[in-house]
């Protein structure tokens, strides 16, 4: 009995030897979490493909109510509210601007991994996020974001400041773009164009005419924007879109038509937007209709929804998954050909070359007509009906308004010609629950107002007041 | 009383000791041995002293002592904890052998930190402890519910009336302000720690929205852990509730401990245990449907659109509709079996112990049902006189099918439901776009019986516990074990329902799976220093290691209808997760004892985490706690038999959760994108200087003992500061994050406790006691970090917002009012209706009780006794969010007021811009009154109510059949009872008993119910043989 006893107090000192040996080993460096990558592993391939996800979301987010501003879209629970669109300002932030701010210092980090092409990209994305951020909300934080706890109440930038750093990022996009050599360079990880410099190159060119475009109040230099646009998107295959798939269905099919179909009811066409179509405004009937709007079951006549107005009559139309902008696979447009286009023609009449004008006019149209799949014949018919080969200024916007479906740009258009219905024709803000005038802007989401007062209470204006640019 | 006895029986003899007293007396010497009349063992340890002298010694580990008496006439006193003190006088002999009986003893022992018993009167803190019996009369199958009522302090809170639902457990309130921090009390058995994980694990698809608020943690209950425990293999629980009681236990208690002691094997012939139980429940509280109006809108009914309005025309008898109580038909009547077989046997070397037990039970919802089959196996083995050796083996099965809760939820759809709707039965084939609300929400049967969340969990608790007495004054201790489950769960959605038509059915599997390891070695030696002063010292080791891991595949868009496997989904998602996790940890305590009635316990522990930066992850924190028994000390009036007054100073660190502190990138959500993956940086950033929190709790109290032992009191005060807290702060997403993870904040949390037991009767066949629990809590927000202003909202929902504010308390929730003037008269607007002010939130109340009290009465007649237990939640408010719905829809009595002409009670503004009394006459409109959500819909001031409750929470009749008849039977003792739970209840909530969390087990989140299973009214029968 001793002996065994002895060989138990034996094991207790092996015991306990055992138990304090790898407290000296690590035995607690355990906090690193294995289904993550840190920040030495993780790949600028692997940052790109959800900056680019991200900002397809959130110009999906942006438009789902814009769109309800143009009238493109209107709510069956209601005319349009004050909206804040946190989900995108908490995606561009917290998904888009976030790791592109990774994705550019690993990228631009000098040594031998040093990646131009990325970073390259990374800076018209960047320009991108930037312009969404100031066309929806105005100030926004800019040059103090970013910095994690060493500044959680990062002030806003001005707006003037922030088309200025727009103009410099795609300038030095496009100067990266231009290196020789790159360590790494996008390729199938690129969602969007797969790798192809030169697209990028030319979307930059484009995005840099869209956003000089926007200041046409305050003074644009025409020309620029020409030249710009002449060096911009040069067909529908340049258009800079994220195609959707079954496993991941865009959000327009999963949100509103899938919704709207199973009885959980969000939002469908306006009937400003289905009365321009079917030939209420122009005397012209537009073969985009059907493949834009479907009509209910039973139904066959398009009325548009009026949610502002208890006296209309019941809408008939519904974006659905085989309507073009709501399939299952249906990409989200970011900046197409038709829009380059568009901007050559407004920038190009405004600057009085009508020739040009016209000649963008008339592609803008047909890339659009194009993408959507529309029979050549009709198109062309459409084409040289009196309502629309007349080239001016309201029928350049209108058309640029039905190639913008869906899409942030066309409520900027608006805002910046004051929503004037001379351009906009027959376009009327109702008098809704008090307000009279369209948004010009979205507030600030409540969590910024919580967590960022002070800069909030700076830069906050009322919801119809219009931007700097709009002014 | 008696099971303590039982339980000083396994863990022994050294658990109490006494050392040698050093005698100075001249004269002669006796020697013996002193064992136990039980069964004969040697006590080890047994004070034997010469009465009157200072003059003693203890036995040593043979149960032999050797003692100097001053003279013939002098008087041995034999004392041991858990047995009857034994004087014999000397009278000349020299050898004196003494058996000690088991015996009533003032001094009652609790089993304390790491398991070690103590004798009540040396704590210098509160501690709980309930009974075998109180746990297999509660009736529950969870023993975290057992604990209802039994001991002050301890908050419950269930997150589902269905069988196998999850339970929350708070021990002197809220301690973390950190919005995503368990308060979960830490669950140690017999040593070991063990889990109480509520694993809410993903369930739904995100190509549904569920609406505000819902999530995983909403849409089923998950169960805690805890569950998994076989009821019947309790010995005893003790709550450890306040930071000196847990001192020893570290970081890992800071939220209280649960020490749960099981049942060991007995020395003696084989003893078998059979237990039959059967029972049945019903809902509880529902709300009243109205029985008048039929659906549609005033006068027209079955609109196509939106027809779940019931607002419709008067039923009359011979439309051809008829008439549904949807929510009192739908429920049915639940039902469940246990049946468990244990057996115990051996000998003094060897002992051990058998059981198996199965629980069945049918919920109330259709289709649900949970099974709970338990074996456990345990063993000692006792080498020689010094060592022994203890193994036990608990396996787990456990699981059901849950109802689906929440949003779009079998609740969800009743509050939807017009009353012209049969929800005993459909129509076959079910169509989603041909139901009777044309696909807008689901039949409640159809939901009940498709959409299926089947759990499957295999757990294995295995533990080793080995003691060596090195001497009568040194022992090693050293418990080693592990807890393992594996968690197997499938949801099933169909695609015929709201939730799963969206993208054509999905099926979700999901495995989690936990590993934790406790080791604890440890030595405890005492020694007399002097006459009076005796010091008795521990310290040990510590580790603990957890690796958690949950894998979760969702596959979507069902090619077969009605076949639920992966393999029929053509979109297939996962995610996954692996958290590890260690501490380690030196710990220490001495007490000193002087003169048995001033005890003084000095612990220190210095932790190591593994999810600090590493800079940081060391700490120290002390505690200190005092017992002054006054009764011993000096004589006290006659009235009094004892009374000890203790007080305690406590420091507690605590640590963050894993993977808080560093950069890391994650899958990025909607990821993979077409076979292309993304990452993306985690949104909460950790402080690289993150260092541990600490709370420091002051804790006094008092104990006295009355009349002849018949009233006795039990009082504690406590206050616990937190500094430093770990918080997550949400600051500005511009910053690139969400939430930054550091020290930002400060809390405080006071309370008092009261224990009351009273024995008015106390006669040899007839006994009656009364026990009284009463306590309060009151968590009070100190600081907020500046960085995020000075609140934290945990939930905005309805209108009430659950939120933290500085200078608030913990629990209070903030509401939108109506339009008041100044002096508070509701403002009427020109159309006849008040205003809700959705720009302003003003306090609305707490969702935490003032007080809660308890009253267990006892009584006993021969063979026969009966128990009932009292509950009393006073105070403490809830939104019942489901509500909103029944009554905007005009399910509910409540809106039988429905176009009735009425002229609200308030102020307006006549034309000269001044209050006048309000002579508007209006309409009690349904879309511009109950639906309007400006007017009425939302209202926080409708809808926040008071849920306070009485509640007969829990009767147990029980007759223990005479011997007379169980002679003539193969059987030793038969014991029937009678369990009755919830058998009375009143509150001034309306709707649903308001006991059940919306946001679930283990969500900080209080103040909401509702679209949760209604709690149950039960009823059981329980037969327990013993051969």
């Amino acid at each position: 009995m001793t002996r065994i006893t002895h060989i138990f107090g034996k094991a207790w000192l092996a015991l306990a030897l055992a138990i304090a040996l790898p407290a000296c080993n690590g035995f607690l460096d355990v906090n690193q979490d294995p289904t993550r990558l840190g920040e030495d592993q993780v790949d600028v391939s692997l940052l790109l493909p959800t900056t680019i996800e991200a900002l397809a979301r959130v110009h999906y987010s942006l438009a789902y109510t814009a769109s309800q501003v143009t009238h493109q879209m209107d709510a069956f629970g209601g005319y349009y509210g004050e909206f804040t669109n946190s989900s995108a300002w908490s995606t561009i932030y917290l998904k888009g601007m976030n790791n592109l701010k990774v994705l550019e210092e690993k990228a631009l980090a000098q040594g031998e991994e040093y990646s131009p092409h990325y970073g390259g990209v990374a800076k018209i994305l960047e320009a991108m996020y930037v312009g969404l951020l100031t066309t929806t909300w105005e100030n926004v934080p800019y040059s103090e974001a970013l910095k994690g706890s060493e500044n959680v109440q990062p002030a806003y930038d001005a707006q003037p400041d922030l088309y200025n750093r727009i103009q410099a990022l795609l300038d030095e996009g496009l100067a990266l773009l231009d290196a020789e050599t790159s360590y790494l360079s996008p390729g199938s990880d690129d969602l969007a164009y797969g790798g192809d410099l030169d697209k990028w190159k030319r979307l930059a060119h484009s995005l840099k005419a869209r956003y000089m475009l926007h200041l046409s109040n305050k003074g644009a230099d025409w020309n620029a924007i020409l030249s710009e646009a002449a060096q911009g998107l040069a067909s529908n295959d340049d258009n800079f879109q994220l195609f959707y798939s079954a496993a991941n269905p865009n959000p327009w099919f999963t949100n509103v038509a899938k919704a709207n179909e199973t009885g959980n009811f969000s939002i469908t066409h306006a009937s400003y937007f289905i009365n321009l179509l079917k030939g209420e405004i122009y005397p012209v009937v537009d073969p985009r209709l059907p493949l834009i709007a479907a009509l209910r079951d039973g139904d066959t006549t398009y009325i548009g929804e009026e949610s502002w107005n208890p006296d209309a009559p019941e809408s008939t139309v519904l974006p659905t998954k085989d309507t073009w902008y709501s399939t299952e696979g249906a990409p989200i447009l970011m900046m197409t050909f038709a829009e380059s286009k568009f901007i050559e023609a407004e920038a190009a009449f405004q600057a009085g070359d009508m020739d040009r004008a016209a000649a963008a006019y008339q592609a803008g149209i047909a890339a659009h007509m194009d993408m959507l799949g529309v029979d050549p014949a009709q198109r062309d018919a459409y084409m040289s009906h009196p309502a629309v080969s007349t080239v001016d200024l309201e029928r350049i916007m209108m058309q640029k308004y039905i190639a913008l479906f869906l899409h942030q740009e066309a409520w900027t258009d608006m805002r910046r010609y004051h929503f004037d219905p001379n351009v906009f024709r027959g376009f009327v803000e109702p008098d809704y629950l008090g307000r009279n005038q369209p948004g010009q802007r979205a507030r600030y989401p409540v969590s910024e107002e919580t967590r960022n007062t002070a800069n909030v209470e700076a830069n906050r204006k009322d919801f119809t007041t219009p931007m700097w640019f709009a002014e | 009383m008696k099971q303590w006895l039982t339980l000083i029986r396994w863990i022994g003899a050294w658990s109490l000791m006494l050392c040698s007293i050093q005698g100075f007396a001249q004269g002669r010497v006796v020697t013996g041995t002193v064992t136990s009349a039980d069964d004969g063992a040697p006590l080890i340890g047994v004070n034997v002293y010469v009465k009157g002298t200072t003059t003693g010694t203890v036995t040593d580990l043979d149960g032999k002592y050797r003692i100097e008496v001053p003279s013939d006439d002098a008087v041995l006193v034999f004392s041991y904890v858990g047995f009857a003190d034994q004087e014999v006088p000397v009278a000349g002999k020299d050898v004196i052998d003494v058996a000690m009986s088991p015996g009533e003893q003032l001094s009652e022992v609790v089993v304390t930190a790491l398991g070690i018993s103590r004798e009540r009167k040396a704590l210098g803190y509160s501690v709980t402890n309930i009974s075998e019996e109180d746990v297999a009369n509660s009736g529950e199958i969870n023993v975290a519910t057992a604990l209802q009522g039994r001991t002050p302090g301890v908050y419950l809170s269930r997150s589902s009336g269905t069988p196998g639902g999850g339970v929350s457990v708070l021990i002197r309130g809220i301690n973390s302000l950190d919005p995503g921090r368990s308060n979960a009390p830490l669950y140690v058995i017999d040593g070991i720690e063990v889990s109480d994980d509520v694993d809410v694990l993903p369930i739904t698809s995100d190509k549904v929205s569920l609406g505000v608020a819902a999530s995983s943690a909403t849409q089923s209950t998950t169960p805690n852990r805890i569950i998994d425990l076989d009821m019947g293999e309790i010995e005893s629980i003790s709550v450890l509730r306040g930071a000196a009681a847990t001192a020893l236990y570290g970081i890992r208690a800071a939220n209280g401990v649960i020490v749960i002691t099981t049942k060991k094997g007995k020395a003696g012939k084989p003893k078998v245990e059979v237990d039959y139980s059967s029972g049945w429940e019903n809902p509880l509280k529902v709300p009243r449907v109205q029985q008048q109006f039929i659906d549609g809108h005033r006068n027209d009914s079955k609109k196509r659109t939106w027809i779940f309005y019931n607002w419709g025309p008067e039923w009359r008898p011979e439309s051809a509709d008829q008439l549904h109580d949807t929510y009192g038909e739908f429920f049915r009547t639940g039902t469940s079996q246990g049946l468990s077989a244990r057996i115990t046997a051996g000998n003094d070397v060897f002992n051990y112990r058998l059981g198996a037990s199965i629980q069945s039970a049918q919920g109330i919802v259709p289709n649900t049902w949970y099974d709970k089959r338990n074996f456990t196996l345990g063993a000692s083995y006792k080498v020689g006189t010094r060592f022994r050796i203890e193994g036990s083996l608990m396996y787990a099965n456990t699981g059901g099918n849950k109802p689906h809760e929440g949003r779009k939820s079998v609740m969800n759809v009743i509050a939807y439901t017009p009353n012209v709707v049969d929800l005993t039965t459909y129509e076959k084939p079910y169509k989603y776009s041909e139901n009777f609300s044309l696909g807008i929400i689901d039949h409640a049967l159809y939901l009940a019986e498709h959409n299926t969340y089947i759990d499957d969990v295999n757990r294995l608790l295995g533990s080793i516990r080995a003691e060596y007495q090195l001497s009568p004054a040194l022992s090693l201790h050293y418990v080693i074990g592990m807890d393992g489950y594996d968690d197997s769960r499938q949801r099933n959605v169909s695609p015929e329902t709201d939730e799963g038509n969206n993208m054509h059915g999905f099926v979700v599997r999901n495995f989690a799976r936990k590993r934790s390891l406790t080791s604890n070695l440890f030595a405890r030696y005492n020694q007399q220093l002097g006459s009076r002063l005796g010091l008795s010292l521990l310290v040990g080791q510590y580790l603990y290691h957890s690796r958690k891991t949950w894998q979760s595949i969702r596959g979507e868009n069902l090619a077969v209808n009605e076949f639920y496997n992966l393999n029929n989904t053509a979109e297939l998602f996962q995610s996954n997760a692996d958290v590890w996790y260690r501490n380690m940890a030196f710990y220490g305590e001495a007490t000193f004892d002087y003169d048995h009635f001033l005890y003084l316990s000095v612990t220190g522990r210095n932790d190591y985490s593994s999810s600090l930066p590493a800079a940081n992850r060391s700490y120290f924190f002390p505690s200190f706690n005092l017992s002054w028994v006054l009764s011993d000390m000096t004589d006290l009036p006659k009235a009094i038999n004892y009374a000890k007054l203790r007080a305690s100073y406590a420091i507690v660190g605590k640590d963050a959760s894993p993977y808080k502190v560093g950069r890391y990138f994650g899958l990025a959500s909607n990821f993979p994108f077409n076979d292309v993956l993304g990452y993306a940086l985690a949104t909460t950033i950790g402080d690289e200087n993150l260092r541990p929190e600490f709370s420091r709790t002051l804790e006094a109290g008092l104990e006295l003992r009355l009349a002849d032992n018949r009233i006795g009191l039990d009082f504690s005060w406590y206050k616990t500061s937190v500094q430093d807290m770990i918080l997550s702060v949400p600051i500005s997403n511009a910053t690139g994050a969400a939430v930054y993870l550091t020290n930002a904040g400060s809390m405080e949390n006071r309370g008092m406790e009261l224990s009351m037991d009273i024995t008015p009767i106390k006669t040899s066949n007839f006994n009656w006691t009364s026990t009284l629990n009463w306590y309060t809590n009151e968590g009070k927000v100190l600081e907020i970090s500046e960085d995020i202003g000075d609140e934290i909202v945990l939930m905005s929902l309805r209108g009430v917002t659950n939120k933290y504010v500085v200078g608030g308390k913990i629990g209070d929730l903030y509401g939108n009012p109506w339009n008041r003037t100044p002096d508070g008269q509701l403002i009427i607007e020109s159309d006849g209706y008040p205003r809700v002010n959705w720009d302003t939130m003003v306090y609305m109340g707490n969702a935490f009780p003032d007080w809660v009290a308890s009253w267990i009465n006892d009584f006993s007649y021969k063979g026969l006794s009966l128990s009932f237990l009292w509950e009393w939640k006073k105070g403490g408010k809830a939104i019942d969010i489901s509500r909103t719905y029944s009554i905007g829809n005009g399910i509910l009595e409540e809106t039988l007021d429905r176009y009735m002409k009425v002229v609200f009670k308030g102020v307006r503004l006549d034309d000269n811009g001044n209050y006048v009394p309000n002579d508007i006459e209006t309409e009690l409109h349904p879309t511009y009154f109950y639906r309007n959500w400006r007017v009425y819909r939302y209202a926080p001031e409708v809808y926040l109510m008071d849920a306070s409750w009485i509640r007969l929470r829990n009767v147990s009749l029980t007759w223990r059949v005479p011997e007379s008849i169980t002679a003539k039977l193969p059987v030793s003792n038969v014991r029937i009872s009678l369990i009755g739970s919830n058998l009375f209840l009143n509150t001034p909530f309306k709707g649903f008993d308001p006991e059940l969390n919306y946001f679930g087990g283990q969500s900080n989140i209080y103040g909401y119910v509702g679209l949760r299973t209604p709690s149950t009214r039960s009823y059981s029968v329980r037969v327990k043989l013993t051969f």
